[in-house]
């Protein structure tokens, strides 16, 4: 867990990583508790316990985004440390590729084409080149904010987080190599 | 498809351009993007060049990079639910060796096992739960609570046999229970409320039982209670809730604090969802919400679409009343856990809704004392004795009284039927004025004077229904004898120890000796 935005101070560092394990084991509990419920959304869930802890702590401004950022980080490396175990797992050591159930039924083709490592590396380099981008990505997809709260958060309005969502994901494209053929200059 | 680019070889200065001017074309309708690029052409190539590769990588990312929460949560659930380890047959556990799977579940795995030395022949079944305590306090834990544990001793609570933790991982032995989960059992088995009831009553006294050995349950739910074959209840967990629970002599972290940890907050009290501390009559309003449930087909505020409104709504309002739930519209998404209504759900109305509020109140003083006290108006309630909710209301316990006594009375032709019910109230009303007369010296004589007035028209009833008795004896209805003498006895109960209004009665209705 050594990937604190840049941001953090070491006060505030020290303070998240001892919640570490809470956050896991509240991420667990909630998860533990909706037992079996199909079609549910494990980041809102894991998020609303998160949500009233900010509120109840009177976390403000700065600080509150920096905590929504560290849940972000637990949860994504939750996420990337289990599909690392379990491709070592399952296939001797070498790199594959994700297959999801498809209990969420929207689930888009995504995780079958995605080497979730290398997405890993490349938002890693999307946070160094542009740390705006990677935060949207960052409370939205990883914290589970909705659209609406970053923007809310981040003090803009819901257009450009959708647009910045839409940059990140482009850049995030190019870095994985995965646009179309098309993209060659006219 | 084109070589990956290194985000980290783009210059920040370039990509500051790039990500300005892509705010700008973006907004551009597609036809005038095309000339806009090639005008950018000819005065900075690289910036051109870049935009348009991450417009065409724009145009088609929700193919490539679907980065949204869907997704991420799919994956993320897999990872948060996958066990530490995974078990395998013949792993041992204590003196347990692992046979097979039964189920996974979010508290963790249950596997049918034996003991490994043979000592105890039966199979068990073997709970490994998911904690995140450490060992040592696991450990702590353990020994201390499994000692009050094994005392609970009832033929409706699964025995726990032993509970330990190996190598890290915790576990419970359990009676290994051949049954079906409540709600499954109810759906295919239990079509009446009574049915219904008389299992939240068995269950209500074995929690009873435990509260008398100083053990709550804590986590009461449909999936801990089995039901066997012969419809008895068996209810498991028993104090693991407790077990896992965050200590109370330990600080908690603030976070674990707000957040709870796993309890089902589906039946939880609202005493445990603010986290103050849990009683007995947290229990009792569990199984308040498990009555609710087998008694509507749905819990109480089943329609709470997000955890925080369910949290909300148990800790600020008293539950709906269960009969006016039945008359809901059908919700827009299926509920989890739904069971159809019992077949005679309209006589929830009145007692049994009364009955369902009071074990769900939200001050815990106000609910049922004790779980045995619920149980015991459920057995007033389905035998239509008076319940502990109308402690002397007279009229109530007469109309009940009828109730109890309807198939006697529809026995009977409509003008017996009459007759019976006018008797009934006249000699009610003379035990009642006989009973005010004593109690109140002033009105001695008004009382006597209504009570020799109730024993006249007793009697003249009783007349009329004497003749109609040899009459039915007479005729073919075989029903009329066996009513009248039942209706006889009963009076008689009612009137206890007033011998010389019992000696009157059995003269009116001419009863046998």
């Amino acid at each position: 867990m050594q990937r604190a935005a840049s941001g953090d101070s070491d006060a505030m560092r020290a303070l998240f990583s001892s919640l570490y394990p809470d956050i896991k084991r509240l991420a667990r509990g909630k998860l533990a508790q909706a037992g079996g419920v199909t079609g549910l959304n494990a980041t809102a869930l894991v998020h609303e316990g998160f949500m009233r802890m900010a509120e109840r702590e009177g976390l403000q401004g700065q600080t509150r985004l920096q905590f929504f950022a560290y849940v972000g980080k637990v949860l994504r490396s939750i996420v990337i440390d289990f599909v690392r175990e379990r491709d070592a797992e399952k296939r001797g050591g070498g790199m594959t590729l994700l297959t999801m159930s498809a209990a969420d039924g929207t689930l888009a083709p995504w995780m079958d084409v995605t080497d979730m490592v290398a997405l890993d590396e490349a938002l890693d380099q999307l946070q160094k080149l542009d740390q705006r981008l990677y935060q949207v990505i960052e409370l939205h997809v990883f914290s589970g904010l909705s659209l609406q709260e970053v923007a809310n958060e981040l003090g803009v309005t819901l257009r450009t987080i959708n647009r910045d969502l839409l940059k990140a994901r482009a850049l995030l494209s190019r870095s994985l190599g995965t646009e179309t053929a098309a993209s060659s200059a006219p | 498809m084109p070589e990956p680019m290194k985000l980290s070889d783009l210059p920040p200065e370039l990509w500051q351009r790039v990500s300005d001017l892509f705010d700008e074309v973006i907004d551009l309708p597609e036809t005038d993007r095309i000339p806009y690029i090639r005008n950018l052409w000819g005065s900075e190539p690289l910036v051109a060049k870049e935009l348009m590769a991450l417009l065409v990588a724009a145009a088609n990312v929700d193919k490539t990079v679907p980065l949204t929460q869907a997704p991420f949560n799919s994956v993320l659930k897999e990872a948060l639910t996958e066990p530490a380890e995974g078990y395998a047959v013949g792993q041992k556990f204590g003196a347990w060796t692992l046979e097979s799977c039964l189920g996974k579940g979010g508290m963790g795995e249950v596997w049918r096992a034996k003991r490994s030395d043979g000592l105890y022949k039966a199979s068990v079944a073997v709970k490994l739960l998911r904690t995140d305590l450490s060992h040592d306090k696991l450990s702590r834990r353990f020994a201390r609570e499994r000692v009050v544990l094994a005392r609970l001793n009832h033929p409706n609570i699964a025995r726990l046999l032993d509970a330990g933790v190996e190598a890290g991982q915790a576990f419970i032995v359990l009676e290994l229970v051949d049954g079906i989960p409540l709600l499954d059992y109810v759906t295919q088995h239990a079509r009446t409320l009574e049915q219904r009831l008389r299992l939240v009553r068995d269950v209500a006294l074995a929690v009873e039982h435990a509260h008398n050995q100083h053990v709550l349950h804590r986590d009461l739910k449909p999936s801990n209670v089995l039901v066997t074959r012969d419809g008895q209840v068996k209810l498991l967990d028993f104090g693991v809730a407790g077990v896992l629970d965050s200590d109370p002599n330990e600080p908690m972290t603030k976070l674990t604090q707000l957040t709870g940890r796993g309890l089902t907050l589906e039946y939880a009290s609202p005493e445990q969802i603010t986290g103050d501390p849990t009683m007995p009559a947290s229990d009792v309003y569990s199984l308040g919400v498990l009555l609710f449930h087998l008694c509507t087909g749905n819990r109480p505020f089943a329609a709470s679409s997000t955890r925080a409104a369910l949290e909300y709504a148990v800790v600020h309002s008293d539950p709906p009343l269960a009969s006016a739930s039945l008359a809901q519209p059908k919700p827009e998404r299926p509920i989890p856990d739904t069971i159809p209504p019992p077949v005679d759900a309209s006589r929830l109305r009145g007692d049994l809704d009364n009955i369902i509020r009071r074990a769900m109140r939200l001050a815990p003083e106000e609910r049922y004392p004790t779980a045995a006290s619920l149980a015991a108006d459920l057995d007033a309630w389905m035998t239509a004795r008076p319940t502990s909710l109308h402690a002397g209301d007279r009229a109530y316990a007469t109309r009940l009284w009828f109730k109890r006594h309807w198939q006697l009375v529809g026995a009977g032709s409509l003008l017996v039927t009459g007759i019976i019910v006018a008797l009934g109230l006249s000699l009610w009303q003379r035990g009642t004025a006989l009973t005010d007369a004593a109690t109140a010296r002033s009105e001695i004589a008004r009382a006597r004077d209504e009570a020799a007035r109730s024993t006249r028209v007793a009697q003249a009833l009783a007349d009329l229904l004497r003749r109609h008795r040899a009459n039915a004896a007479a005729s073919t209805d075989p029903n009329l004898l066996p009513a009248i003498d039942q209706a006889n006895k009963d009076a008689e109960a009612r009137l206890g120890n007033d011998a010389e209004a019992r000696e009157q009665l059995r003269r009116h209705l001419g009863a046998a000796p």
